[in-house]
């Protein structure tokens, strides 16, 4: 998958920050700045009308976020900006994140439970998770009434479903499979 | 005189009978060279053709008999070899007519066969599908209830059961 656009463009950012040792900060603020993207959708699709110059969107841009971010990142911005893939970012950032965690051995997990966690529910869970994958634990927690209960963990690519639901589930396809 | 030679005439002299009995000796004599001797030739020559004309009649008769018994044999031999061909094409008609009522026989147990087997299958289909709907039945009523959200303890108990019982990611 290295030839994806985005992760052409999140594995050279990710080389200079961490030539120039500014992961953790570069991390930080990819990950502001996607929020701020994503909670302001008609600022993305200001970056592709094309009728509005080039210039005039990098100035937009500026007016936003010069000085607000480093400069590394800024830069890496108008560039996105100067070849029109701003809408990207979304991408870019993901990938630039999973470099990011698998540098520092990190791994995401997001558990899904009909309430929140209690605090001693939350450390025991990354504590055994933190055992199981032998990584640092990043707990996102999620809520979702749906499951019915019990909780469900999804990492990378894979997901452990014990909620409610999903015996529930299992309950009927046994039955179903029974042929008489 | 001619009275004396006609009793003359009339009387028998002993010279006359003999010359009578001598020429007629010499007759038959004559006679019998050349006329018996041929006439008995003729004689012997029909006898013989006579003989040998019913020697061959009865040659003809034997050949016919023995004609006709060799012809008594043929018929009655031909009269057995069609009895034996009819009795044949009976048997074989017989065979023939029993295979086809076996076969119509067989072909009928093997429809009611395959009849009973449809019938078995779809009724295990009617009762897979009564047990299908049951269970989604099942399903919707649990999750129903279910949904009125579970007691929080029971949850956190749920939630504890599982990471302490999560052997790998």
């Amino acid at each position: 998958m290295a030839g994806t656009l985005e992760n052409v463009y999140a594995d050279a950012l990710f080389e200079i920050a961490e030539e120039e040792n500014s992961l953790d900060i570069t991390m930080d603020e990819l990950s502001g700045l996607a929020e701020i993207f994503d909670g302001n959708p008609e600022l993305v699709k200001l970056m592709d009308v094309p009728t509005v110059s080039i210039q005039e969107k990098k100035k937009i841009l500026s007016g936003i976020f010069e000085n607000k971010v480093s400069q590394t990142v800024f830069n890496f911005l108008n560039v996105l900006a100067d070849n029109g893939r701003i809408r990207y970012f979304p991408a870019i950032s993901r990938r630039f994140r999973e470099k990011y965690n698998d540098r520092n051995n990190i791994l995401e997990v997001t558990a899904c439970t009909t309430q929140p966690l209690s605090d001693r529910l939350k450390n025991k869970l990354t504590d055994k998770l933190a055992s199981l994958s032998g990584k640092k634990i990043v707990l996102i927690e999620k809520i979702d009434s749906s499951i019915m209960g019990g909780i469900v963990l999804s990492y990378g690519n894979s997901r452990l479903d014990a909620s409610v639901r999903m015996r529930l589930e299992n309950m009927r396809r046994s039955i179903n499979s029974i042929i008489a | 005189m001619y009275l004396a030679k006609v009793t003359d005439f009339l009387t028998i002299q002993p010279e006359t009978i003999l010359g009578n009995l001598i020429n007629t000796l010499i007759l038959f004599l004559v006679l019998k060279f050349v006329l018996f001797d041929r006439v008995n030739k003729v004689i012997e020559a029909r006898k013989n053709d006579v003989s040998k004309i019913y020697a061959e009649a009865d040659q003809a008769n034997a050949n016919a008999k023995k004609l006709e018994s060799e012809y008594e044999e043929k018929l009655s031999s031909a009269k057995e070899k069609s009895a034996e061909i009819v009795s044949n094409a009976t048997k074989k008609a017989q065979m023939r007519s029993d295979e086809i009522i076996s076969d119509a026989k067989n072909e009928a147990k093997g429809i009611l066969e395959k009849a009973h087997g449809e019938i078995e299958r779809e009724k295990k289909r009617a009762v897979n599908q009564i047990k299908d709907e049951i269970a989604d039945m099942a399903f919707s009523v649990a999750s129903k209830v279910v949904e009125k959200e579970i007691d929080p303890a029971d949850n956190e108990k749920l939630i504890e059961e599982f990471i302490n019982n999560v052997g790998e990611l």
